[in-house]
């Protein structure tokens, strides 16, 4: 496991390369990004989807112990939210690259149209990065009351946003692929199967690394059941909605859907997605949750770093095949035939690992400076913890 | 208020691009940008077959899904029905890029979402927007839908019309004439 200087460095070279990215989009705007007139929303969309889930995901896991009361999760709780924040900061970084245009808050401010999806999910979304960074200081400040009051309110916020950005992609008529009532409730159980996801690796990291004490060590052990169990759950649940997208788009040969779901039959998306997301994020996952019982800490990182990776390449696959098949403007013409062109850049793919690099450098700052060793709500539950936790040297 | 509307009758359009290259001209687009564009359908099959040709723009649609999705109102109706686009507000989303199911919209240089706005200068001086005049054999007739007695109205009346996509549900401005 690699030590702390070397996750800075890693992380500091991502940002390094992802800012460069950065600057040569805002410099050459499209001509350095894989999308066109016929393909408008490429993989930085994309990016902005899988951060935010994510963070919505932290979240959701994070509510087990505040609002649902799962007095095993608190332990985590700071670390949750912190790295809930830094994800969501990541996405804002995103979909600001995506715009190239700073000015484009205060239009949204100052004309509105409330009839846009776009509009709500940007306010929801900037409520949920306030409503967590309160309720973080809170959390650090160990104010139980106010954190009871506010946790629920912050997932209620979680759940609106990332809804609303599924109805961004589901109320897109003329995508056929995206064009349905369950892709905002599918974001929602993707959202929380990335946050699951993403909380394994991070406990495994703080327990292997010894950031945390022996007590907390012990619960992130305990903790490894139902992990498993929640991500075998969930895994199930978007099985059961990407046989049923199978389904209702070969059965009723929708123009749009049926067309996507072409690319993943025998176009240009087969491999990935058979690979990348029927692989990493069913196969892979549930053979090694099944059968691999007597290593489950393995088994959970393996099946956990998987799913990250699937779940990435699904955001961006979902993105893409909603545009990718030709719309039928005209049936029969010639502009309607074929598959539409897009393709990831490398000023985009440095753009995803400034994301990645953030979230790392973010969330390491705050372990380095703030007390992320949550005091428990109940003193029976686990001990008040007055070790010192700091990250191994190697 | 007049309402606006366009009658194209494609099956004298000759593909000569007349009217893209007037749009072009007129709203000085930049080279990979064009409001304007003719789609070709093969019928038939060599050698007993042939080729139709349908301009397509910007439908100016009554229940238009750029206007919906737009969350600055940089798309937005106007009263006479066009519907507008006002470059200072747009963000560059392209949110109504992706919602517009007739491939209408395209992003310039300074990554705006252009749409044809049907030529609101020269509606102002009571004249045709640019691909309409400039089309030599009167494929595009623009006109008042408001008006019983507009030629529009009246040619409309003469023959039967279709509409591009109105499995939509957008209730596009623009009228084609059946073969
Ligand atoms: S054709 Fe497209 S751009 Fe024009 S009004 Fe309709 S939806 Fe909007
Ligand atoms: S790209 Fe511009 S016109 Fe289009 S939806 Fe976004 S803000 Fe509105």
């Amino acid at each position: 496991m690699l030590n702390r200087q070397v996750w800075i460095v890693i992380a500091g070279m991502l940002v390094l390369i992802g800012a460069a990215g950065i600057i040569n989009i805002f410099i050459n705007g499209e001509h350095v990004m894989g999308t066109s007139n016929y393909v408008p929303w490429g993989s930085l969309i994309a990016f902005y989807v899988f951060f935010v889930a994510t963070s919505t995901g932290f979240t959701f896991i994070n509510s087990l112990a505040h609002v649902f009361k799962v007095k095993r999760f608190e332990f985590l709780s700071r670390r949750l939210t912190l790295a809930s924040i830094a994800a969501l900061l990541m996405g804002f970084v995103m979909i600001g690259v995506e715009l190239g245009n700073p000015l484009a808050m205060v239009y949204i401010m100052i004309s509105p149209n409330f009839a846009a999806p776009i509009v709500w999910m940007g306010l929801l979304y900037g409520l949920y990065l306030v409503l967590h960074i309160v309720e973080f200081i809170f959390q650090l400040k160990n104010n139980h009351k106010v954190i009871d009051i506010i946790s629920p309110i912050v997932l209620a916020v979680a759940i609106a946003a990332q809804s609303m950005l599924g109805a961004v992609f589901g109320m897109s008529v003329a995508r056929g692929f995206w064009n349905e009532a369950y892709t905002s409730i599918s974001f929602i159980v993707l959202a929380f199967l990335s946050g699951i996801a993403a909380a394994v690796i991070l406990t495994h990291i703080l327990a292997r690394k010894n950031v945390v004490g022996k007590a907390d060590k012990k619960a992130i052990e305990q903790l490894q059941p139902v992990f498993s169990k929640l991500l075998l759950g969930t895994v199930t649940v978007v099985l059961f909605f990407t046989v049923w997208k199978w389904i209702y788009g070969l059965y009723g040969t929708m123009p749009g859907h049926a067309d996507a779901l072409q690319l993943f039959a025998g176009g240009p998306l087969t491999a990935p997605y058979w690979l990348l997301e029927i692989g990493f994020v069913f196969v892979v996952p549930i053979l090694l949750l099944v059968f691999m019982k007597k290593r489950r800490d393995l088994a959970l990182i393996f099946s956990s770093l998987s799913l990250m990776i699937g779940i990435f390449a699904m955001r961006v696959m979902m993105v893409f095949a909603g545009q990718m098949a030709p719309l039928q403007v005209v049936f029969g013409s010639e502009s309607a035939q074929g598959i539409r062109e897009v393709s990831i850049l490398w000023s985009e793919w440095a753009t995803a690992g400034f994301g990645i690099g953030g979230v790392i450098l973010i969330y390491m700052i705050g372990e380095k400076w703030l007390d992320l060793n949550t005091a428990s709500h109940d003193a029976d539950v686990y001990e008040q913890k007055q070790e010192t936790y700091e990250f191994a040297k190697s | 208020m007049a309402q606006y509307g366009l009658l194209i009758d494609a099956t004298k359009c000759t593909g000569c691009h007349a009217c893209s290259i007037a749009c072009s001209q007129y709203n000085e687009l930049e080279e990979e940008v064009d409001y304007n564009r003719l789609e070709f359908v093969e019928r038939g099959s060599f050698p007993n077959c042939a080729m139709d040709i349908v301009p397509v723009q910007c439908m100016h649609c009554d229940d238009a899904p750029c206007v919906n999705v737009c969350s600055t109102m940089a798309t937005f109706q106007q009263e006479d029905g066009i519907v507008g686009f006002d470059p200072q507000k747009c963000t560059g989303c392209k949110a109504c890029m992706a919602a517009c199911p007739y491939d209408a919209r395209a992003l310039n240089e300074a990554r705006l979402a252009e749409k044809c706005r049907w030529c609101p200068e020269m509606l102002q001086q009571g004249k045709q927007p640019v691909c309409s005049s400039t089309c030599m054999n009167e494929v595009r007739l623009f006109g008042d839908l408001e008006d019983p007695d507009s030629e529009i109205n009246q040619k409309m009346a003469k023959h039967e019309v279709e509409q591009l996509r109105p499995d939509m549900g957008t209730k596009p401005r623009i009228w084609y004439i059946k073969k």
